[in-house]
């Protein structure tokens, strides 16, 4: 898009508007109203099974001679000066899935991740080999190369697309995170210690969400309970490794391994695309259902896969998608049932159970997974 | 324990972006009793609300969303009286002054083109709101964002850079 750049400088604000500490002080206020409500409802709903959990979150801090911020502060330092990383870093994870999903049982697939210029916006690889992903700060592509189908996705945050991977597409972003957590204390809880040559910062978050129905605990990260570790190099301040485990039933589940971390120079072109892929534009977003409940869209779709109805699929995933994913699979299937819908975690999705009887005869069992969009319309953004 | 963590996460982004919201407020208001008044609203309904489901990368938008919404019913309801320099007889009315001659010489020139594309431009000039925001805000496709945005700045093009 074009830059417009005289026009932005017409009309940018010569004044530096604030909030004044008047209206802190009221938000302020507000927001400590809010709380005291919450943990009030905490301690008469959740209080057992909450102390239990706090008792597993305590956590030391060794004195080092270095404060957490500190630390980061330095590290962040020495990598903005970084040109191109190589990592390779091995998730519990499944080779096709998205990058974000995590899983205690499943097995480690190594991902290989380059990164230019770490200090800011970056261009970024990520493959690990069924799904390999790209982007340069405002397009990025993600593709399976087994469909040989792709996405291509413009103004879209690394997070979004990526989920906890994003963070690791420098680790300048991994310490600059933990180093807001660390001044701005979102409740983790920290530990600094040094070792030889090394410094360790552990970081202990619990999961963020709603679990009350566990279906997306342990799925991501975030919606985890999980403890980083970081190795620092005392020297230069440069990363070194890091892990991250998961605490399930008091056990910890090492679930994300950087194994393997080489600064250098940079390389090749790390943004070049697969050739023979066919990338799917996603800038024109769907319609979706509208005027419908999540479960009555959920329905309509369902059902909608018996004859492939596209005047309805179309609204609620791109065709090209469903046509190479699901088409073959689903169409001609039959809707046996359909149950309560649920949410889990952090995200805005909408879970409806169903069963499916495929065309050969086969029982489909899943969780469709609906979100609504801005415009009030239903789509699918899984669960198939 | 996890209530309290997404507690604070929700305290640290509204006290992040009060300045954002505040100016955001002034520059369609242009008052700072009234846009303060309007963003503190804003937060008390965002607190109001089930605040569990919404995903924290989410928390900013909605709040720049229920400012918007109140913006433009504060403008359905009250049309702006212009003050003068001279009413302006308080502590701090030099700022205060020099704040409103900024925002009128902004929206000056946004005047010009129709509400829709002003709108856009104003949020992503002024507000710095990326259009995965601003699509967000106003309930439309990104698409359409970037074309009235493409638009009206083609149009004060002609109008004020020869």
């Amino acid at each position: 898009m074009e830059d417009y750049k005289e026009i932005k400088e017409m009309l940018k604000p010569r004044r530096d508007i604030k909030a004044s500490e008047e209206l802190r002080n009221k938000v302020d206020s507000a927001l400590e109203r809010k709380g005291r409500k919450q943990a009030i409802r905490e301690w008469t709903f959740g209080g057992i099974g909450l102390s239990a959990v706090a008792a597993i979150l305590i956590f030391v801090l060794i004195p080092s001679g270095m404060s957490a911020t500190e630390v980061l502060a330095e590290a962040i330092k020495a990598l903005g000066e970084t040109e191109y990383i190589e990592m390779t870093v091995d998730i519990r994870t499944r080779p096709v899935e998205n990058f974000g999903y995590i899983g205690i049982n499943e097995d480690f697939v190594a991902h290989n991740i380059y990164i230019a210029d770490s200090d800011s916006l970056l261009k970024w690889r990520i493959d690990k080999g069924e799904r390999v992903a790209t982007g340069n700060g405002s397009d990025i592509y993600v593709w399976l190369p087994s469909l040989k189908l792709g996405m291509h996705l413009s103004d879209v945050d690394n997070e979004r697309v990526l989920g906890y991977m994003s963070t690791l597409l420098t680790p300048g972003k991994v310490l600059e995170t933990e180093l807001y957590n660390c001044t701005s204390g979102d409740g983790a809880e920290y530990m600094v210690n040094k070792k030889g040559s090394e410094i360790i910062l552990t970081v202990h978050a619990a999961p963020q969400g709603n679990f009350e129905n566990p279906y997306l605990l342990n799925t991501s990260i975030s919606e985890s309970e999980n403890i980083r570790r970081y190795v620092i190099d005392a020297d230069t301040k440069r990363l070194k490794s890091a892990t991250v485990s998961v605490i399930s039933r008091n056990r910890e589940i090492t679930v994300l391994d950087i194994s393997v971390i080489n600064y250098g120079r940079r390389k090749d072109d790390i943004c070049r695309l697969a050739d023979g892929i066919r990338y799917v534009e996603t800038e024109n977003q769907l319609v979706g259902l509208t005027g419908l409940s999540a479960e009555e869209s959920a329905l309509i779709v369902l059902n909608a896969f018996a004859n492939w109805d596209s005047s309805i699929l179309d609204k609620v995933m791109p065709r090209e998608i469903s046509d190479i994913a699901y088409k073959e699979k689903f169409s001609g299937s039959r809707l046996i049932s359909i149950g309560r819908s649920f949410t889990s975690g952090t995200g805005r999705t909408i879970f409806i159970p169903y069963t499916l009887e495929l065309r050969n005869g086969s029982i489909h069992r899943h969780n469709i997974a609906l979100q609504e969009t801005y415009s009030g319309g239903w789509i699918v953004t899984g669960g198939l | 324990m996890f209530k309290k963590i997404r507690h604070k996460t929700i305290s640290r982004i509204i006290e992040d972006n009060l300045d954002y919201l505040v100016r955001f407020a002034y520059y369609r208001l242009g008052n700072h009793v009234e846009a303060e008044d309007l963003v503190y609203d804003a937060v008390l309904k965002f607190l109001e609300r089930d605040t569990d489901n919404i995903k924290p990368e989410s928390i900013r938008l909605y709040l720049f969303r229920i400012v918007h919404n109140l913006c433009q019913d504060y403008s359905r309801s009250n049309k702006r009286e212009f003050m003068s320099i001279e009413d302006y007889d308080v502590e701090g009315a030099d700022d205060e002054a020099l704040d409103l001659e900024d925002a009128d010489r902004i929206n000056a020139c946004l005047d010009s083109l129709p509400s829709r594309e002003a709108d856009i431009i104003r949020m992503n000039v002024i507000d710095g709101l990326s259009f995965v925001e601003i699509s967000g805000i106003l309930s439309i496709p990104q698409s359409t964002a970037k074309s009235r945005y493409k638009s009206g700045m083609e149009k004060l093009r002609k109008l004020f850079i020869k």
